[in-house]
């Protein structure tokens, strides 16, 4: 047990652990009718190849929603047709980041418990945990937000602020939800912890400040709003310039489906067969040039929908939103069923069969009301 | 759960093993349950919503809040711990 206690082993185990996971996820990906592979890995490596061999946005991929680095970073994954091992790139990048973030944790733990004995037993909680290693080869992302996560704790508690401001603010360019560390570390910036030149006296001594004001004032620290700003240019920083890039798809899909879940898959992105994945590109019309911002678009579709139940409202969605020009045959068929629609589609078509099996729900006002109102927020 | 073995060391799971113990077993189940569920639902296709899918989702959120109130008390008791030291320098 102690042998195991070393680094080496722990890292070994923990190497073995994927790479025995990742074979026996390709031969069960080759023989079982229930995959391995999590279906938003097909995804990614789709989106990867959108950018690395077509050169286009990796938004035209339906329900990629994520940002367009993860796509980059999967470009080798592109050539996967080639050469079939290369299918796995994604999944060894993932392993790879789950191994990283242990290695956070370890140093992380050393700085912590510096003589615990039992140190290597904790880090292998993570190390050895099946589930992680699972995810990770299965080809989710949540390995790289584990090692960006770990990164900002690590770098925090060095007193590195600004490289953790930096770290903070691309988690969630990555992913949103790393926000939620950021009052946790905003709060533990206290003058007790970084030293704050500007304050003299010594905080134990430090008197309750008197007013609400005054506490305010001495909550933004400088030290505080250089976080903020870093972390927030960083952030805003990585957003733009991928919005710049990939101007019209951008903001539909990744910020907006954070609000509203799946756009295409109404169950959940493991359920490949219910919903056959549409890759029709969504490329603007000529006409529409004008209005091609994402939000006035978004704004048009939401008022479309609206329209159909209340009508004094066509004339403003027909102004927003042109209809577009007319397209091939297979294309229009697809046309009359993307994006919001086909979500409302699910949504209308869900609700008359749970009213057709429990005649209590039929749409009441309610679930009408909800219906209204979501195709207001859900489009 | 990557914060875990950061949280362990000292904490109510492994200072009372009874405690700890439970929390395992009882996560591990309901996770369990839940991934059961939606086993069925995602891959074999049937219709578990109701009530399956709803009882494994509430009895794992209930666990998980359960376990997450240790974690909190925990540490607010180590931040009170904190603030008691620096009062007595």
């Amino acid at each position: 047990m102690a042998a195991l206690a070393r680094p080496a082993p722990l890292f070994a185990g923990a190497v073995l652990l994927r790479l025995g996971l990742l074979v026996y996820g390709s031969s069960k990906d080759a023989h079982s009718a229930v995959k391995y592979t999590d279906v938003d890995y097909l995804v990614f490596t789709d989106a990867a190849r959108l950018v690395a061999r077509h050169a286009r946005s990796p938004y035209d991929r339906d329900t990629y929603r994520y940002t367009p680095l993860l796509a980059w970073l999967l470009a080798p994954a592109a050539a996967a047709a080639a050469a079939p091992a290369l299918f796995a790139w994604g999944k060894l990048v993932f392993a790879a980041a789950d191994l990283l973030a242990g290695a956070l944790l370890v140093a992380l733990l050393r700085r912590r418990y510096p003589r615990r004995p039992g140190r290597a037993a904790l880090a292998a909680l993570w190390l050895w945990n099946p589930m992680v290693a699972t995810i990770s080869t299965r080809g989710s992302s949540e390995g790289l937000l584990a090692v960006l996560t770990m990164a900002l704790l690590w770098a925090v508690e060095a007193r590195r602020l600004d490289l953790a401001a930096v770290v903070l603010g691309l988690a969630v360019h990555f992913k949103i939800y790393p926000f939620i560390y950021a009052p946790a570390i905003v709060w533990w910036m206290d003058d007790a912890r970084i030293a704050n030149p500007s304050s003299s006296p010594p905080p134990s001594t430090a008197k309750p400040p008197p007013s609400l004001a005054a506490a305010l004032v001495r909550f933004c620290s400088p030290a505080r709003l250089r976080l903020a700003l870093i972390s927030f240019a960083t952030f805003a920083g990585l957003n733009m310039l991928m919005y710049s890039m990939f101007v019209r798809s951008f903001f539909f899909p990744s910020t907006h489906d954070r609000l509203t879940r799946r756009r295409l898959q109404i169950r959940n992105p493991l359920s490949r067969p219910h919903v056959p994945a549409p890759r029709l590109p969504h490329r603007p019309s000529p006409q529409l040039l004008p209005l091609q911002h994402p939000l006035i678009h978004h704004l048009g579709r939401s008022l479309c929908v609206a329209a159909h139940r209340v009508p004094r409202l066509r004339a403003p969605a027909s102004l927003l939103l042109r209809p577009h020009p007319p397209r091939r045959r297979q294309e229009r068929s697809r046309h009359l069923l993307d994006g919001p629609d086909l979500c409302l589609c699910h949504l209308q078509q869900g609700l008359h069969l749970a009213g057709k099996r429990h005649p209590r729900l039929v749409p009441s006002l309610r679930t009408r009301s909800y219906l209204f109102v979501s195709t207001f927020f859900g489009t | 759960m990557i914060f875990l073995p950061l949280y362990l060391p000292g904490s109510s799971f492994l200072r009372k093993p009874a405690l700890g113990i439970t929390a395992l077993a009882l996560w591990a189940a309901g996770q369990a349950a839940w991934l059961q569920q939606a086993y069925r639902l995602e891959f074999l296709g049937q219709s578990t919503f109701f009530p399956g899918l709803l009882l494994a989702s509430l009895a794992f959120f209930l666990v998980n809040c359960w376990i997450l109130g240790i974690i909190v008390t925990d540490g607010a008791a180590a931040a009170s711990d904190v603030a008691a030291k620096t009062h007595v320098e």
